[in-house]
């Protein structure tokens, strides 16, 4: 074969190898084409309505000062939102904000209440259920099959199995209730409430009334409350309030954040990360696997939140408010599975149940209304991902 | 249509940054080719006046327990490959690692770690068996770990079956001793301290998840631990976010020889979800 021929066959390959470079190089589907049409979201945590009218806090945050309504819609910054594409992984760099001084809030708060010690938990029968409701908290979706429609754990947003301050501890939560509840418009039971995170953030179903499960995940908050003031405001409650960012938050900044220093764990699509087996290291942020339209982690207010105290783990407070805010609505632009509550329309059911600014469902994101995906489907195999993975 | 023209010119970026097409291309070619057999040449014979790696990391990239040096076999390529090309630009210090990786063009580099990724982890306790003194065999039935008491729990069948290392000292340790610090830590964390355990990170029994976040199952103790020290001390890089680092610098003497001890006892393979 000639020279020429030799050349020819390297331009072919190079091609060929460039092709392979540029689909690997492609942002997920979700993330090429994010354009917002709509306003902003959030632009106040305390926006009538953003406290509770849809879905609860991950625990259950402190009510809200009482604040008149304020819908002004913000200004279109989505309108051009466009995510880069993002790298699946990231190279080993040192991120400049990486040593900041974490969580100065969480030390107040901790200051207030500490937990007993993991091994003063009691022996004997009433032990014995403790150590039950604390496997069902960090071991979800194994622990309480059946009830849990994705892969999270209790433990994704309360961390350190319900202890941490400022992380939705279970000892702050178990003395704030009995409580009147805007979600739900009653008076809500500890019970109810642990109710509630299996239909909304677990996507799944409640178990009954009285079932083993609840009585060992209340029998687990009671004990880690042990020595706690019946007191809805224990300091360290829910997730620190954030003040109202300085601008909008932006979809276009948050991918930006999320890129930098959320993707790395759970994944450029945010769908998390998972063992062969189905366990999910880094719970899914969105997609079918994630929490549902439901939920508390739903509300860009109380995501911002979470993420500001505690995200990237290890890492919390290391964000500022204004990345807070920007990578949680970013987070809560994509598809997740639909509110339990949808009724006959999704505009229907954000007039109902998500008629603020903290709330993306019913609005339009890169051309498709979220939520718009028609009556709830559930599927209670509890680890979609596990039979996935058995099947491969 | 624009994300491939986008994707186009990324890729005409990164030729002209390495400067050489084939630099890109031919890793691609070998991988497509099924070539890991180039990376299975250097490890067994050198490449360049560099060592041969089995030299050091075993026969099967199993990692030789009693000097430290690491496992390899079936940790992620992205990883390996950043950790070769740290080592050859001096970020990362080992005299040892910093001369092969210099001697290795970055394809050798990328088809070593291609090689090392494609093998089997290494049978359950082949380089903790070897780790030194008072491994916690107690240390696996944690218990709750954060991630899952299951984990844990199999994690100590597994160990039981295999790791003879791990055995004689669970009688030493006492039947109803509760966890080792270093078990603790590694499902737990000190979150008193805003320390995540390592399993939040490193998947349960340490089996590692994704590209960025190795196996430290089967890992050597002294491997681990003079990481961890390197981290600490601000050594080694700290990786992504600076993560380890971050981690590194909350442990202290004693918790970063438990810790490695827990790992080191934990099967690299079987029995985990």
């Amino acid at each position: 074969m000639n020279r020429a021929g030799l050349v020819g066959i390297g331009v072919v390959v190079a091609v060929i190898v460039g092709a392979v470079l540029v689909v690997g190089y492609r942002g997920p589907p979700d993330m090429r084409e994010p354009a917002a049409t709509m306003a902003s979201a959030g632009g106040d945590a305390r926006s009538k309505g953003a406290q509770g009218s849809q879905a609860g806090a991950p625990d259950l945050a402190p009510p809200a000062p009482e604040q008149p309504a304020d819908r002004k819609a913000s200004d279109a910054t989505l309108a051009e939102g466009k995510a880069p594409p993002m790298p699946v992984q990231a190279p080993d760099r040192t991120a400049p904000a990486a040593q900041g001084a974490p969580r100065p809030a969480a030390k107040a708060a901790a200051a207030a209440f500490h937990p007993p010690a993991e091994d003063a938990m009691p022996s004997g029968e009433l032990g014995d259920v403790i150590r039950k409701g604390r496997e069902i908290f960090t071991d979800t979706p194994k622990a309480a099959a059946g009830f849990v429609g994705n892969s999270l754990r209790c433990s994704s947003c309360h961390l350190d199995a319900g202890r941490l301050p400022d992380s939705a501890p279970l000892w702050a939560a178990f003395v704030a209730y009995p409580a009147y509840r805007s979600k739900t418009k009653e008076v809500n039971t500890y019970e109810q409430r642990l109710q509630g995170c299996f239909e909304y953030s677990m996507n799944g179903k409640a178990p009954p009334a009285g079932d083993p499960l609840l009585v060992a995940l209340q029998t687990y908050s009671y004990w880690l409350a042990s020595g706690a003031p019946v007191d809805p405001k224990l300091p360290g409650r829910g997730y620190p309030k954030l003040a109202k960012p300085g601008q909008p938050p932006d979809f276009t900044r948050g991918a930006k954040v999320y890129e930098q220093r959320c993707a790395l764990c759970h994944g450029a699509d945010g769908a998390g990360q998972y063992t062969p087996q189905g366990h999910a290291v880094f719970p899914a942020l969105w997609g079918p696997d994630s929490f549902n339209w439901g939920a508390g982690m739903g509300r860009i207010s109380n995501a911002a939140a979470f993420v500001h105290a505690n995200m990237p783990l290890g890492l919390g407070g290391t964000l500022s408010e204004q990345e807070a805010w920007d990578v949680a609505l970013f987070m809560d632009s994509h598809e997740r599975p639909q509110d339990p509550r949808y009724t006959k329309s999704v505009a229907e059911t954000r007039k109902r149940f998500h008629d603020t600014d903290d709330s993306m469902y019913g609005r339009e994101v890169g051309g498709k209304v979220l939520g718009d995906s028609g009556p709830p489907k559930r599927k209670l195999a509890s680890s979609s991902r596990a039979g996935q993975a058995q099947a491969r | 249509m624009t994300s491939f023209t986008a994707g186009l010119l990324v890729c005409a970026a990164r030729w002209l940054r390495v400067g050489a097409v084939a630099a890109i291309a031919w890793p691609c070619i070998a991988l497509a080719a099924g070539g890991t057999a180039k990376g299975e040449a250097i490890a067994r014979q050198g490449a360049n006046g560099a060592a041969a790696c089995q030299t050091c990391h075993g026969q099967a990239g199993e990692g030789t327990a009693a000097s430290g040096f690491p496992r390899l076999a079936a940790l992620p390529a992205p990883y390996l490959a950043r950790q070769l090309q740290a080592f050859a630009a001096g970020q990362r210090e080992n005299p040892l690692m910093n001369a092969v990786a210099k001697a290795l063009s970055p394809e050798d580099r990328a088809a070593v770690a291609d090689y090392y990724a494609s093998l089997p982890a290494p049978a359950a306790g082949a380089a903790s068996a070897s780790a030194a003194g008072s491994a916690p065999a107690g240390s696996a039935s944690a218990g709750s770990a954060e991630a899952g008491s299951a984990a844990a729990g199999s994690a100590a069948a597994g160990s039981a079956g295999a790791g003879s290392a791990a055995a004689p000292s669970s009688g030493a340790s006492g039947p109803a001793k509760g966890p080792s610090n270093g078990a603790v830590l590694a499902s737990r964390g000190r979150w008193s301290e805003g320390l995540p355990a390592c399993e939040q990170c490193h998947a349960p029994g340490g089996r590692g998840v994704g590209d960025s976040f190795p196996p430290l199952a089967g890992q050597p103790a002294a491997y681990i631990a003079s990481q961890l020290r390197a981290w600490k001390a601000g050594k080694r890089p700290g990786g992504p976010m600076d993560l380890m680092a971050v981690v590194a610098k909350k442990l202290n003497d004693a918790d970063i020889d438990s810790v490695a001890q827990h790992f080191a006892s934990l099967p690299a393979k079987g029995g985990a979800r």
